[in-house]
């Protein structure tokens, strides 16, 4: 058997480099156009709306790891959003106390509004991996169920009451050490998902029922829980998000997070074309490019509605790229396939 | 007809039969409810409102149809159809024809179909993460031509005015050529090989592999057709409500899903199929006028649609459950 | 002299590490019935699937109706009218039997939308019937076909095409008795229209009920061909001496001498279809083990034992105690592994590395309170094992795809040890392994086998034979001989094998 160390580590390090030669590129050329774009201000502003995309896709790597799909977040996403402006807005004010700048029913407020979230994705989750039902178009079914029900809040209408007041905003607004809040749940969460996915025996599962299911159930790994967990996680996070979103607008919107899919997506996949496989990692630098390229687009006045041209385009370049074999020359010699020629039938 | 197989006969299997059957109650049930609680619902002109918007969406659904048929499936039939809208009012208000307006439109729309489908046969693309790229660049573009706005044109005269407003024997002509449409459609799907091949395919990849298919050839066409068909229903859709709109992608996408499912209950056994789509199409317009004629609220037709196509994915998962020769013990 | 149908000379191919057909020569008269018969490796699969295109020969010729052919691809073979059907044929099972029988051929024309004129389609299949009369309503869809009906689509599949020479592989291992008469009957009428018949089985007594010759294929090489008109069964036992001829070059390591206590036990299992009435109980120093050929439900039992599938009636004790085993979690939690006979899609998750795979079945080891991995302790503990086993090369880093068969056979043995079971089930244990590792495998198992409970699932005789102390045969989903391998002889479990012992079954 020929050695077969080489080639595959620094297969995946010459991704990494030729991408990290991409972002810099990227980022010396906007510097370039617009010298607003290397300002702290401008920065921070862009690491603050990444934190948003990035914690999204963060929910969907665990879905993608498992081989499935999800269609339902980013609309499960306003119904959070909406249970959360909902709950802020009734009159609860009357025992409340404050926490720092905010009321106390502020978190209960967000926490049902993560919590149904997971909800949705509980009933996405077992649809699929207990009734091995199609996740694309169960989730697609799911999604729009959530996000009618969303409408029923207000029957559509933007909720502003208590925004200013109960201190939701603090969300988006706070800083510790001078840093956004929501830059710091991103980090913080991407930390811990690192340490489930690549560090930890859950993520062991989690990767080995999406590399061979069948094989995983050989190894006594439930496949079931993890796949309804992930959607879970995947609603749930997105759910986060669509509420971070509101506090920063400012104001109960039921499409708070209707434009999430895309960019959610991108940045998974761009991830994945980056290590071959999807990773928390991937996803962050995925993330970090799909960020970097909006906003450095949005300095130079790119209209709002081409947001999703540049994501588009990103993704599939990065797929085309990625399939592209740069170690040529292995494809040349393939290596004969152990395991099955070999096999003498009965 | 004994002559043909499940697909065209779908009373063979029970559960089917109860939940064909079940569907049909629904909808019976509904047209009752609405007929009784609105005076306007039960008018022959209503009735026939029904017919004449049931045609747009119809056509944009046939792609879709064979192609969920196939197992794959493709996000981007409504934001195809919203460009091709867009590209329709921006070449009237400039001045070309209807006739020239048209060729260029659908041609335009048909080249995401291109893409889509190279990006699935050639390079190996998932179908979902190809066709939400291609929905995007169409949706971007589609707002691009608007500057994020929608676009006036003045009322369509003559030839297109009666395409879309005339009646034929009292049935709106729109209505008519969607017939026509489907026909061919149908003609297709059971008479031509291209036809048995895709169901081949969605239902047994190796099987057909085996037969020396070529899978490649089939999709790529399904891409492609779902494309121009999208494309055709957005050029129509433009017409009727005399302007472009970019944003319409994401009602007729659910709209879109939801009938191929509904109409996979309904006919042939489980499977997407245009005559059941055209079927489901009805039922959902049906629906739709109802509801809103009885002043609810418009985003109960999400929950609504959302329910109905979980639905139909059910049913469709329980039939491919039981086509599963049975006798074998299977692990996952 | 008569002419010859089909003639292969010389017939050569190798695999890495393996010669699979060492100059076989290979004859079929038109019209004949020709049974090919081998244990497993003996070649008899790789000679069809060089037939049927779907392997290319190293060396040799092959001459189909005295000219000589070439066969490139799958495709090159049916065009050569050489057809093969496989058990368990796949299928559209929404389509009516005609439908699947011209799958792919339906119309005339090239284009996309060719026209189907699904009567004119019917009419030729009735055609079909005329030239082939069975009784079989070709209208129905197939999901509604009974199994023997499913093979005889496919057979007319093969027909339809103007095939004159027509393979058969282990037709009947999914068929009950009445249904193999109908197959029979079937084979009857093709000899009649001309079709030559090459028909691969294990079972003996098909043989001399449908062949006109079979022939022996042992250690890639045609043994014998005997006509099945010189006498019956007494010839069955110097067949299956012939099968498996005198000498072992495979050497075992020596059996068990003093087992101990029992460790695990098996009770009146049955999964409904497939088996019925499994007993039998391991005990520390023996190796059990269980031979069965395609279609006794020895690939059924083995899952069934690890909890994958779940059994219809039956109990389990393991060191006394009645345990359940309801999923592959609780069958590792309570102690019980095994190792799947399918390696690439069960054993194996090939695109993770080679610690990524052993660890997996049982995590917590090396993870604490935190649930995170203590990457040293698992390097350490996955190394140790790796060592033990000795896989080649021992880097626990590299993917498992690398690996040689061998070397990927020993990953999934070294998962079964870091679960810490005390029952290891081996399904297949050896295939797809090259001979230099198979005799490491072997002593591995009987080391093993000093300390767990050790069970051997596998379609080959000679490795149950050669390994096992308990020997039990299953044929049909019934027990038909169970024996101390000391107190009987290989050829006799062979011929239980491949004949179910005499007993009448299903």
């Amino acid at each position: 058997m020929t050695d077969k160390k080489r080639p595959i580590i620094s297969d995946t390090l010459k991704s990494i480099a030729i991408f990290m030669m991409m972002i810099a590129l990227i980022i010396i050329v906007f510097s370039l156009i617009e010298d607003k774009f290397l300002t702290t201000r401008n920065l921070k502003m862009m690491l603050r709306h990444m934190s948003i995309s990035a914690v999204t896709a963060l929910g969907l790597t665990y879905v993608i790891i498992l081989g499935h799909y999800d269609m339902s977040f980013y609309m499960v996403g306003c119904f959070a959003a909406m249970t959360t402006s909902y709950l802020n807005k009734t009159d609860i004010m009357m025992d409340s106390f404050m926490i720092g700048s905010i009321h106390s029913f502020v978190i209960p407020a967000v926490l049902a509004g993560i919590a149904v979230g997971c909800a949705w994705g509980l009933i996405s989750g077992i649809a699929v991996g207990l009734f091995k039902m199609n996740d694309m178009v169960t989730t697609i079914g799911t999604g729009f169920i959530a996000f009618g029900t969303a409408y029923l809040y207000s029957k559509g209408s933007f909720i502003y009451d208590n925004f200013l007041t109960s201190g939701i905003t603090e969300i988006n607004n706070a800083q510790w050490f001078h840093v956004p809040f929501p830059i710091i749940l991103m980090v913080g969460l991407y930390l811990i998902s690192y340490l489930i996915l690549s560090r930890s025996k859950f993520g062991r599962n989690f990767y080995a029922t999406g590399s061979n299911r069948i094989a995983a159930i050989f190894s006594g790994v439930r496949v079931v829980p993890y796949i309804i967990i992930a959607f879970v996680i995947c609603s749930g996070l997105t759910s986060l998000a669509a509420i971070m979103t509101t506090s920063a607008q400012g104001v109960g919107n039921v499409k708070a997070s209707i434009n999430f899919l895309m960019p959610a997506y991108a940045a998974v996949y761009i991830g994945i074309s980056v290590f071959k496989k999807a990773t928390v990692i991937g996803t962050f630098f995925g993330a970090l490019f799909t960020s970097v390229m909006l906003n450095g687009f949005t300095l130079m006045a790119m209209p709002f509605y081409l947001s999703d041209l540049i994501i588009a385009v990103s993704l599939i370049i990065a797929i085309l790229l990625s399939k592209i074999d740069w170690t040529s020359i292995q494809k040349k010699n393939p290596i004969p396939d152990s395991g099955t020629e070999m096999a003498y039938e009965k | 007809m004994k002559n043909d197989s499940v697909r065209t006969n779908g009373f063979r299997l029970k559960h089917i039969f109860q939940a064909q059957y079940g569907l049909i109650w629904v909808a019976l049930l509904m047209v009752a409810v609405f007929a009784v609680s609105s005076d306007v619902f039960r008018t022959a002109g209503n009735l026939l409102e029904i017919l004449r918007q049931s045609g747009i969406l119809a056509i944009m659904a046939i792609g879709l149809t064979w192609i969920v048929a196939t197992g794959e499936i493709d996000v981007s039939f409504a934001d195809i159809a919203a460009f091709t809208g867009i590209v329709t009012a921006v070449l009237l208000k400039a001045g070309f024809s209807w006739g020239v307006t048209f060729i260029s439109a659908t041609l335009l729309g048909t080249v995401f179909g291109v893409i889509s489908g190279s990006l699935v046969v050639y390079f190996k693309f998932p179908a979902l993460i190809a066709t939400l790229a291609v929905s995007g660049i169409a949706k971007s573009l589609a707002s691009l031509m608007g500057k994020g706005a929608v676009i006036h044109i003045t009322k369509a005269g003559g030839l297109v005015y009666q395409l879309v407003y005339g009646n034929v024997f009292g049935i709106p002509l729109l209505f008519i050529v969607t017939l026509f449409i489907y026909l061919v459609c149908r003609y297709m799907q059971d008479r031509t090989t291209t036809g048995q091949h895709l169901y081949a395919l969605g239902e047994n990849r190796q099987a057909t592999q085996e037969a020396g298919i070529k899978e490649g050839k089939i999709l790529m066409s399904l891409f492609i057709l779902s494309a121009l068909l999208a494309s055709i229903g957005g050029i129509l859709l433009t017409a009727t409500i005399s302007s472009g709109n970019p944003k319409i992608g994401a009602s007729y996408f659910l709209d879109g899903l939801t009938v191929v499912f509904l109409g996979a209950m309904i006919i042939k056994a489980g499977q997407p199929n245009v005559i059941g789509t055209l079927i489901g199409v009805i039922i959902l317009s049906t629906l739709g006028n109802g509801l809103t004629l009885l002043g609810e609220y418009f985003f109960v037709g999400n929950i609504v649609k959302g329910l109905l196509l979980v639905f139909g994915v059910v049913v469709v998962t329980f039939t491919r459950y039981k086509n599963r020769i049975d006798g074998q013990y299977s692990v996952a | 002299m008569e002419a010859l149908k089909l003639k292969m000379q010389g017939i050569v191919k190798e695999f890495p590490g393996v010669k699979a057909l060492d100059g076989v020569d290979f004859e079929l008269k038109p019209s004949e019935v020709h049974a090919l018969l081998g244990i497993n490796g003996a070649g008899k699969s790789t000679l069809i699937k060089i037939l049927s295109g779907v392997y290319q020969k190293d060396a040799g010729s092959i001459y189909l109706d005295d000219h000589r052919i070439e066969i490139k691809n799958a495709q090159d073979a049916i065009k050569q009218g050489i057809a093969t059907v496989y058990q368990d044929p796949q299928m559209i099972s929404t389509f009516t039997g005609y439908e699947n029988i011209y799958l792919g051929s339906e119309s005339e024309g090239k284009g996309i939308f060719s026209r189907i004129n699904r009567k004119k389609l019917q009419e030729k299949a009735e055609k079909l019937l005329e030239r082939f009369p069975v009784d079989i309503d070709l209208t129905k869809p197939v999901i509604e076909l009974s199994a023997i009906e499913k093979e005889i689509i496919a057979v007319l599949r093969a027909l339809s095409k103007d095939m004159s020479v027509l393979v058969l592989d282990e037709p009947t291992s999914i068929l009950t008795e009445t249904e193999t008469e109908v197959l029979f009957s079937l084979i009857r009428l093709l000899k009649e229209r001309g079709v030559s018949i090459i028909y691969i089985t294990h079972r003996l007594k098909e043989i001399y009920q449908i062949a006109d010759r079979l022939t022996v294929f042992k250690d890639g090489k045609n043994v014998a061909t005997l006509n099945t008109n010189d006498g019956g069964s007494d010839n069955h036992m110097a067949i299956a001496e012939l099968m498996l001829g005198k000498k072992l070059d495979q050497i075992y390591p020596q059996k068990g001498k003093n087992p101990g206590k029992e460790i695990f036990s098996v009770r009146d299992l049955s999964l409904n279809g497939v088996f019925q009435d499994v007993n039998f109980s391991v005990r520390k120093g023996e190796i059990v083990g269980i031979f069965g050929l395609v279609g006794s439900g020895a690939e059924e039992l083995s899952k069934v034992l690890f909890g994958v599938i779940p059994k219809t009636s039956g109990a389990f004790k393991l060191n006394s105690r009645e345990i359940r085993v309801r999923s592959s979690t609780e069958a590792i939690d309570q102690g019980i592994f095994l190792i799947p006979g399918d390696r690439r899609q069960e054993g194996q998750i090939s695109d993770e590395p080679v610690f990524f795979n052993v660890s997996l079945s049982n995590l917590k080891k090396i993870s604490g309170l935190s649930s995170l991995i203590h990457r040293r302790t698992e390097n350490l503990s996955v190394q140790k094992l790796v060592d033990q086993v000795k896989v080649v090369p021992r880097d626990i880093h590299q993917n498992v795809s690398a690996l040689s068969g061998g070397n990927q056979q020993k990953v999934v043995i070294s998962k079964g040890l870091f679960s810490d079971a005390e029952v290891y089930i081996f399904a297949e244990p050896t295939v797809g392994v090259d001979v230099g590792s198979k005799t490491g495998i072997y002593n591995l198992i009987r080391e093993l086998s000093n300390e767990k409970g050790i069970i051997i699932i596998s379609s080959d005789c000679e490795e149950v034979y050669g390994m096992c102390d308990q020997a039990m045969v299953l044929y049909k989903g019934a027990v038909a001989m169970h024996t101390d391998v000391h107190e009987c002889r290989l050829e006799e479990m062979l011929l239980c094998g491949v004949t179910g012992g005499g007993k009448s079954d299903r």
